[in-house]
């Protein structure tokens, strides 16, 4: 059985966690829940409004995004993979739905605990901030 | 109001004043009487005056009034006594004496003291009653923390000043005149010189007191304002927190407390200023008397014997002087008190009286339609977000006001609600203004929610019903002891100008409700409106996680416990089996706690029992003998390691320990040292209070929430064998702390789910917790008559003050629904469901206007959207731009037969 120790290792391969110090990222997921999806749960639905990312422990999860949305997303993901990250940052409605494909076992990552870890940790500010000049360069590019 | 108190209480006390004078004056009598007789008893019958030879006797008891013109006149001629019996006689006279004073001394106290709260009632009361009647803008400038402690502590000097406002001046000025005349008639110019220092005193010493005032006033105000403050702090701790200004605020409240320790310790320095001088200026009349007196003594121009009296009568006079200028103080110290709260109070305009009356003129009468007649409205800025706009809304139709935020759409509907008042222009019911309707009409005729509004402390029946209580409909009928009570404090209400309204009376017309929703009763009419705003499964929710209390529990135990079977049959029908971990005695419960499964029960009474249990010689020896004792202990240890790591840097108040259930910020240092103290040993070799101490953590443990890892199969297996052994040996005395899951019984301490599943919804499955409500709330249904009273606890629910306990979302709902269970001729919805998503809003939106719309009476609805694309299924769809209506056309499918209106008459 996969406990909190084994949900650390993974968090910090995401590149949005990869910076933080090892006991924030235990911090991260003891305020976190496990959550698990039988195949056909919806895990997150476009257009609707919320305060949380997934980050896939196991299992596999289709992503469909309306035309015309960012070629980021779209196609499968898996372990280790984060489902509607944006919402950790800011508040949006969901741009892609995202539905279990197999069994998914994923952790859920509420924004008001990570936007508190984070206020006191300037690496991982930083590193946010780099990766959201990354992606916007992708995207605009 | 009345911006003088003597006269605010004179006009409101004053047949109450004159007979405590009068009491007052009458108990004067035996008061003198008193004081003159233990000098009879001394000299007559202790020291034989009067008693020379052993028969004589003295007259007892012989009234004789001298009176002018017709002298003498003997209304009782006494009985003689001899020496004993009239000693006897006037102990008793004494003794009947200090009874009738006391007895006088009660009276006038508790007369006073019931005068004083009458009229600190009345004031409260007229103080709240005109902040039900301030027009909206005043409202907007009140603070409420400054408000309710002027209401709640300013006033109260008020009240015990009330009783001395007249008595007290008149005793004392009796008092302190007949001294002075005493002195006059011994000899003028000390009279004269008497008289003199006491103007001064009375004159110059009320003056520097002026400043007192001053300072008072600076010093209420002060405080009034750090109460105000302190409100608002706690009320916005939230923001406070987030945006780490808690030191600002230090400094804010660090400061205020300074002016105000500052103002008071001048206050003091004055105070004893004063003080210093008014004794001073007491003691320089003897120090007169003395001197003058004297010299006039020996120069022969007065007698010893006048010089004397002066002096003894003087004696008399600073008392009541110095208790004169004492009630002055308090007059006027109680006098700014009031006008300074009055002054709040204040309003140019105020709504009238007759308005509110909760049964109206009856021939007042609510027209239709609704005209706007070019309405403007200005907002506290200054600047104008509605110009001249004019339309007209009949009943049955179904209007949308669409504009960005501050277009004027919104704004309007705040007039129509009438929660601002037009600057200029006017809404029209029919031919009448909406503003000069009594609100016992408009209030009910027209039903405004928007996504603001507020929900008082108390059940969700409570605040969703709220709307509806407008006057009282059914009186409550008291009897026996009750009815005197009532009867006594509509009698009180009436003495101190409070209404006599009673909570208790039946104060909605169910009747009238069933007849707008179409239901057969509350509870249906209830849970239709809620299933239209999309809040019945919350009501359910909550009740299904209610633990019930005693009589609750007597009325649904039974009905409950029979339901196991068939929804665990529906769970399993509908593939959701897996989603409920039942209690079975073979298993372990990975929904539940280590002690949960350990005991294969719940604890009764939580901590207190688990100490008993745990310290039981039973318990013990079955620990040590089977070594589970020893798998909890590494267990308990291994939780407290890494807690104590996780939380070690944290802040006791930091949010993530209301995540911690296992251990209080507080306990963390103790833990730290405990597990220094264990280095190096074992279960066996650790002192007994730590050994308690970590299988009280490991107790409380759950894999499932906290995955910390220290629980394996092995383990778990393990654990169910102890239980067999638990349950075969429990001692009778210990059986009593444990609820035992058997099948056939309810678990007190557990929730209605729990109790309904006999089991824990494995929260670790997405969703679970609504899959299996979906199916709880259908086999609940087949019964329906236990469906409605699990309904009925939930309405039962405590939201908390302001809805706190709701999330945001519940509250607009809630908010929604309580416009949408009145019966009225118009509802204005003015953006109400902000806090949802477009698909959520459109849905309830949808659902909540056909509601409307299909009710007898046809009302005219309102909704107010920003979003271009929520405006389907409307008759009609006014456009606001900048304070204007642009376009205001009919939708297609709308028959214009129906509308009996014209549109826009005139736009800007």
């Amino acid at each position: 059985m996969m406990c909190m120790k084994d949900e650390v290792q993974i968090l910090k391969a995401v590149p949005l966690f990869a910076r933080m110090p090892v006991q924030k990222l235990r911090m991260l997921a003891f305020t976190s829940e496990r959550v698990h999806f039988a195949p056909g749960d919806p895990i997150a639905r476009e257009g609707e409004m919320s305060s949380v990312a997934y980050v896939i422990l196991c299992g596999e999860a289709e992503v469909s995004a309306p035309a015309g949305v960012g070629s980021t997303v779209s196609g499968l993901i898996g372990e280790r993979d984060v489902i509607g990250e944006s919402a950790l940052l800011c508040e949006r409605p969901r741009i892609a739905s995202v539905t279990a494909k197999t069994e998914v076992v994923a952790l859920r990552v509420n924004r008001d605990c990570y936007m508190r870890l984070v206020a006191d940790c300037p690496h991982s500010t930083a590193q946010t901030i780099r990766l959201l000049g990354e992606r916007m360069n992708a995207t605009l590019c | 109001m009345e911006p003088i108190l003597s006269r605010y209480i004179w006009t409101n006390t004053k047949r109450q004043q004159l007979w405590i004078l009068l009491v007052v004056g009458a108990s004067m009598i035996p008061y003198y009487m008193a004081f003159n007789l233990p000098k009879l008893i001394v000299n007559g019958p202790i020291q034989g005056e009067g008693f020379e030879t052993p028969d004589a006797t003295q007259t007892f008891g012989n009234i004789t009034l001298d009176l002018p013109w017709l002298g003498q006149v003997e209304l009782f001629q006494g009985i003689p006594l001899e020496r004993l019996p009239m000693l006897l006689a006037l102990s008793m006279a004494f003794l009947a004496l200090v009874i009738v004073n006391g007895l006088f001394k009660f009276y006038i106290n508790t007369y006073k003291g019931r005068l004083g709260e009458r009229l600190l009632r009345r004031i409260r009361f007229a103080l709240v009653d005109r902040i039900l009647r301030f027009p909206p803008a005043r409202l907007k400038a009140l603070k409420p923390g400054e408000i309710s402690s002027m209401v709640k502590d300013e006033v109260e000097p008020l009240g015990g000043f009330t009783a001395d406002a007249f008595v007290q001046p008149a005793l004392l000025g009796g008092q302190a005149l007949t001294a002075l005349l005493f002195i006059f008639i011994q000899h003028f110019w000390l009279g004269m010189l008497t008289f003199g220092v006491a103007m001064v005193q009375v004159l110059v010493i009320p003056k520097m007191r002026q400043r007192l005032i001053v300072l008072g006033r600076e010093r209420q105000l002060t405080a009034r304002q750090l109460a105000g403050r302190v409100s608002d702090i706690v009320t916005g701790i939230d923001t406070i927190r987030a945006h780490d200004t808690t030191n600002f605020e230090r400094a804010d409240i660090a400061h205020r407390l300074s002016r105000i320790f500052r103002i008071r310790y001048d206050i003091y320095q004055w105070k004893f200023l004063v003080k210093f001088l008014n004794n001073f200026l007491a003691q320089l009349t003897p120090f007169l008397f003395y001197s003058f007196g004297g010299y006039l003594t020996i120069k022969g121009t007065l007698d010893v014997g006048q010089l004397v009296a002066v002096i003894n009568a003087y004696k008399e006079l600073p008392g009541p002087l110095k208790e004169l200028i004492d009630w002055d103080l308090t007059r006027q110290d109680v006098q700014v008190k009031y006008e300074q709260v009055v002054e709040q109070f204040e309003s140019d305009v105020l709504i009238d009286a007759d308005l509110q009356s909760p049964t109206p003129d009856p021939d007042a009468a609510f027209g239709h339609p609704l005209s706007v007649r070019n309405v403007s409205l200005v907002d506290d800025s200054g600047s104008l977000v509605l110009d001249q706009v004019s339309l007209k809304i009949e009943t049955g139709e179904r209007v949308a006001f669409l504009g960005p935020s501050g277009s004027g759409g919104g704004a309007l509907a705040e007039a129509l609600g009438r929660l601002v008042w037009p600057t200029s222009g006017n809404i029209l019911a029919g031919e009448h203004d909406l503003l000069h309707l009594p609100e016992s009409l408009v209030g009910r005729k027209i039903s405004y929610a928007s996504g603001e509004g507020h929900l008082f402390d108390g059940t969700l029946e409570d605040n969703l019903l709220y709307g509806l209580k407008n006057e009282p409909r059914v009186p409550r009928v008291y009897t026996g002891r009750a009815r005197r009570l009532r009867d006594w404090e509509v009698m009180e209400a009436g003495l101190s100008g409070n209404p006599v309204f009673d909570l208790n009376d039946s104060w909605i017309d169910e009747a009238a409700i069933a007849r707008h929703t179409g239901e057969a009763d509350l509870l249906s009419s209830v849970m239709a409106v809620f299933d239209c705003v999309g809040l019945s499964d919350d009501v359910l929710d909550m009740a299904l996680h209610t633990t019930l209390d005693e009589a609750q529990r007597q009325t649904l135990a039974e009905r409950i416990v029979a339901l196991r079977a068939p929804l665990a049959a529906a769970l399993r029908e509908a593939g959701l089996g897996a989603m409920v971990s039942q209690f079975r005695p073979g298993c372990y419960n990975s929904g539940a706690t280590v002690g949960e499964n350990l005991l294969f029960g719940q604890l009764t009474g939580e901590e207190d029992s688990l100490r008993r249990i745990v310290r039981s010689r039973f318990f013990r020896e079955l620990i040590f003998s089977d070594g589970i004792g020893e798998d909890l202990f590494a267990m308990g240890r291994a939780i407290a390691e890494i807690t104590v790591d996780l939380f070690r840097d944290m802040p006791p108040d930091h949010v993530f320990f209301q995540r911690m259930t296992l251990m209080r910020p507080e306990e963390i240092p103790d833990y730290t040292a405990l597990l220094h103290r264990l280095e190096g040993k074992s279960f066996a070799t650790a002192a007994d209070a730590d050994r308690i101490a970590l299988m009280r953590l490991a107790f409380y443990y759950n894999e499932r929430w906290f995955r910390f890892g220290v629980l394996d199969e092995a383990l778990m297996r393990r654990i169910v064998e102890v239980r067999g052994k638990i349950h075969a040996g429990m001692p009778d005395a210990l059986k009593p702390l444990i609820e035992v899951y058997e099948t056939g019984r309810y678990i007190r301490s557990a929730t209605l789910l729990e109790n309904l599943l006999f089991g824990k919804v494995d929260t670790f499955q997405s969703d679970a917790e609504r899959k299996v409500r979906t199916v709880a709330s259908e086999v609940l249904g087949r019964d329906p008559a236990l469906c409605r009273d699990v309904q009925t606890i939930g309405l039962c629910y405590g939201i908390g003050p302001a809805g706190r306990r709701l999330q945001a979302v519940q509250r607009q709902k809630l908010n929604l629904a309580r416009a949408m269970i009145r019966p009225s001729d118009y509802y204005i919805l003015n953006q109400p469901l902000t806090g949802l998503d477009a698909a959520a809003r459109r849905k309830i939106r949808v659902d909540v206007v056909d509601f409307l719309a299909g009710r007898p009476d046809r009302p005219g609805i309102v909704w107010v959207t920003a979003d271009e694309a929520d405006v389907d299924g409307f008759d009609r769809i006014v456009r606001f731009e900048n304070g204007s209506v642009v376009s205001d056309h009919y939708s297609e499918t709308f028959s214009r037969e129906s509308a009996r209106t014209e549109g826009v008459e005139a736009s800007a």
